[in-house]
């Protein structure tokens, strides 16, 4: 599975899904997508993806020292961005219903 | 004080660490505010060393495609970002124009006056224009020669520091002859008033961002343990890995030779004059101090050789090259005091381990595996 303009669309919203989970760090939420399933994922794009959801201020972030030594920035989730998390799933389902209906539609 | 990502390259093993210098060099393809880069390759650094340790390759964390990797890696860069970080330059300019009118004042002529004299600023926008010529020359030379992998990331970094070094010498030079032929004077005063009035709003600014983002007028400090706890905790460990290398290595070659073999003990006899701080202070304060002083005499002399003029036409007076000779002087006292610092955290690790090694009959390796259990 190519990384397309749909992968890219629904990546902020599985992250922010697996970020609600719990306070977590960058490679603990590539591995969680690798374990979703998203085996193909460009590693470039979460970065990415990260810095727009703190910008929109979706997650906040908070530095610590790992135990390997660099900065460690953990991310967790606000109350905007659980609202946003809840729009997005809500939208989600609606357009995949419909988009079911469409593609399995009999001609 | 944190480390930068740089204090922890070492720990990455030679697949990661050519990956993390392509993803490092591209940075300057898109000219990305420094700060902003420290704190993206911090996070990438974290990321790699995590990977790394779990035993995966480095293409579980760039993929496939490092060039990819590195597009998409820096394609957050926005066009705010961008001005953000030429507001931090300015900043910086601001505060070094800030304290070279201030040394300009105080140097200045018998009658002038401190505020209202003239400072000339050609010295400075000549840095300037070198300083750019010198970063368009990594980026147009050795970055393409990098990413095209025609050179190792070993050379390129020692060619990055070669370039780094040259620029400053080249810099002086080309600023003090120049300069000498070419004044633009300004006001003291306006350049005081200027660059101190940005240094103080920017700070305002500062605050008020951070009291809206974090609730607080400074950034919030880092949760860890003292810097200098970290330092010892990881260099002891890398110091001691050091350490068996080179015994091996010594080992090797004095087997070649015929010659008896050294014992632990002896290996660490030999180098106990590295890791003596007395001697390695002193003898830092000594080079910092001719350093500068070579610096001073290269810069000024190979400018006076091409411009035809002595150091008495440089300077006003005897008293002006007294000034400008204390000033050095108490930079390098400065830059050795910070780098005894430095030399510290290792002589104190090797006192530490040679003692334990010494009243226990270990060797290092035994040193090393009974430091890692605990």
């Amino acid at each position: 599975m190519e990384d397309t303009q749909l992968m890219k669309g629904i990546l902020e919203g599985c992250v922010l899904a697996i970020i609600e989970k719990g306070e977590t760090y960058g490679y603990e939420i590539l591995q969680a997508l690798d374990g979703y399933g998203f085996h193909d994922l460009s590693e470039g794009t979460m970065y990415p993806v990260l810095t727009r959801l703190d910008k929109n201020g979706y997650i906040s972030c908070r530095k610590a020292k790992s135990p390997l030594g660099p900065i460690r920035k953990y991310y967790s989730i606000t109350d905007s961005g659980g609202k946003y998390l809840e729009a997005f799933k809500e939208n989600y389902r609606r357009i995949t219903e419909c988009a079911d209906a469409v593609l399995n539609a009999q001609i | 004080m944190d480390l930068s990502y740089h204090a922890y390259r070492d720990k990455l093993n030679d697949e990661y660490a050519e990956a993390f210098t392509i993803i490092e060099s591209y940075r300057y393809t898109k000219r990305i505010d420094a700060k902003l880069a420290e704190e993206w390759l911090m996070e990438l650094m974290d990321n790699m060393l995590t990977a790394q340790g779990a035993g995966k390759t480095v293409e579980s964390i760039v993929g496939n495609d490092i060039d990819r990797f590195c597009k998409e890696f820096y394609n957050r860069y926005s066009g705010k970002d961008i001005v953000v970080g030429i507001v931090r330059k300015i900043y910086g300019i601001s505060a070094i124009i800030f304290f070279y009118s201030l040394i300009d004042g105080l140097l200045a002529d018998e009658g002038e006056s401190f505020l209202f004299g003239g400072t000339n600023v050609m010295p400075y926008l000549c840095g300037l224009l070198v300083g750019f010529i010198m970063s368009e020359l990594i980026l147009v030379v050795f970055i393409p020669l990098l990413r095209k992998r025609k050179i190792s990331y070993k050379s390129y970094n020692k060619l990055e520091i070669w370039s780094t070094t040259g620029f400053f010498v080249l810099a002086g030079m080309f600023s003090l002859i120049v300069s000498d032929r070419i004044e633009l004077n300004v006001d003291r005063l306006v350049l005081i008033v200027l660059s101190g009035s940005y240094f103080i709003i920017y700070n305002i600014i500062q605050a008020v961002i951070n009291y809206r983002r974090y609730g607080t007028f400074r950034e919030p400090k880092i949760e860890h343990v003292t810097v200098r706890d970290n330092i010892n905790a990881n260099l002891e460990t890398e110091l001691v890995r050091t350490w068996i290398k080179q015994y091996k290595k010594k080992n090797m070659q004095l087997e070649k030779r015929g010659k008896e073999l050294l014992s632990y003990k002896e290996f660490l006899d030999s180098i106990s004059k590295r890791y003596d701080y007395r001697r390695q202070r002193n003898l830092t304060y000594l080079s910092t101090i001719c350093g500068g002083l070579a610096g001073f005499i290269i810069i000024f002399g190979t400018s006076g050789y091409l411009t035809k003029e002595g150091l008495g036409k440089m300077f006003d007076s005897g008293m002006d090259i007294f000034l400008f000779v204390i000033l050095l002087l108490a930079g390098c006292i400065v830059i050795a005091l910070l780098l005894t610092k430095m030399i510290k955290p290792g002589c104190e690790v090797y006192a530490n381990v040679s003692k334990i090694c010494d009243e226990k009959d270990l060797t290092l390796e035994e040193y090393l595996g009974n430091e890692q259990k605990e």
